[in-house]
């Protein structure tokens, strides 16, 4: 059986995409801290980091 | 009624007891990767063996000198070995969550048969030592030893070739593929992998260390075994199993090909090309990915 893969973050620089509720949204602007959150969120959480083309991260299960 | 053993008896029991475990001990020795690691495990698949050989040994005397209850214990045995596949898979299924990668249930699955053939292989072997000895009609040392150790080496051998499944390296090519990342997206040879390496390290890493393979059927059949789920998971089993992982481990079929091909990449604690080749040809084709050729048309 494949593993269910969930998103477990999403962190993006615009407002418009920060919505309420499950997966937990962080609204970063700068670019080279959404680097560093991701860094940091993906060494906790144990996840991949997906990077969308419009420029926005998901963290996924590994 | 008195029941006792001759001589001629206890050689034949004796030689088919020391041929079967033999038997035993030379297939724990045939496949590196099948074998228990621990000595304590290793002794486990012995002493089996040895009662496997104890049984198959001592069937034909028994018949012959009119018990055919014995021939009971042979189905008491085949219960025993059927205990051993379970058990083996129960044992590696538990462990699973301990491995860099997960084996599969395919590929534990036949790890778990192989365990149980080669206590009949011992079985089969004794029994068929002490058959030739019975039948060489000598009660002489000299005919019955050499009569029951080249049986016993032949059946081996037979048993063995027969028993012996097919590898990755037999029915398909295996090529060293080029990385390539794009963004967050990683590419073998061209071909789409993953989108996972978002994060700057990961692209490092997997640039400056990443290693992939990529393996292509040599029939047109093949390609149903290579792209079985169970027979993908076991070739990234044994590659990670042989070069260990620091992090990130891919396999990915080819959609837009038309001969069919699967990638295998990841970054592995040891840079050896040749040992990943060399771990990814002798990976096992599995039983329920394996496709006949003559059954499968076009192969």
């Amino acid at each position: 059986m494949k593993q269910q893969i969930e998103i477990l973050a999403y962190i993006t620089a615009d407002e418009n995409r920060v919505l309420g509720g499950d997966p937990l949204t962080l609204l970063v602007k700068d670019p080279e801290k959404q680097k560093e959150l991701v860094r940091d969120l993906g060494l906790a959480l144990r996840a991949n980091v997906v990077q969308l083309k419009n420029g926005d991260y998901i963290l996924i299960t590994n | 009624m008195e029941k006792a053993l001759k001589e001629p008896d206890i050689y034949m029991i004796v030689i088919g007891i020391i041929m079967g475990a033999s038997a035993r001990i030379a297939t724990l020795k045939v496949d590196y990767r099948q074998i228990p690691t621990y000595p304590c495990a290793y002794f486990n698949s012995i002493v089996m063996g040895f009662i496997a050989s104890s049984l198959g040994a001592i069937a034909i005397p028994a018949i012959l000198s009119g018990d055919f209850v014995s021939i009971t214990f042979l189905t008491v045995a085949v219960q025993q070995f059927r205990e051993t596949r379970k058990a083996e898979g129960e044992s590696l299924s538990r462990l699973e969550h301990t491995e860099y990668t997960k084996r599969g249930d395919a590929y534990i699955d036949g790890i778990s048969k192989t365990f149980e053939s080669r206590n009949y292989i011992a079985m089969v072997t004794a029994l068929l030592s002490v058959l030739a000895m019975k039948l060489s009609d000598s009660k002489a040392p000299a005919v019955l030893i050499p009569c029951g150790v080249i049986t016993g080496a032949v059946v081996l051998i037979l048993l063995y070739r027969f028993t012996k499944g097919k590898t990755i390296g037999d029915i398909c090519n295996i090529r060293d593929g080029e990385i390539e990342i794009k963004g967050s997206e990683l590419f073998v040879d061209g071909i789409f992998v993953t989108n996972t390496l978002g994060a700057d390290k990961s692209r490092e890493l997997f640039a400056k260390d990443g290693l992939a393979v990529v393996i292509e059927p040599k029939r047109p059949a093949s390609r149903l075994t290579l792209e079985n789920y169970g027979q993908r998971q076991a070739i990234l089993f044994e590659a990670v199993k042989a070069l260990g992982v620091r992090r990130y481990k891919y396999t990915r079929r080819n959609f837009s090909s038309d001969t069919g091909m699967i990638i295998i990449a990841f970054v592995p604690m040891i840079h050896d090309k040749n040992l990943l080749h060399y771990a990814v040809a002798h990976t096992p084709v599995l039983e329920n990915s394996r496709k006949i050729g003559r059954i499968v048309k076009g192969g």
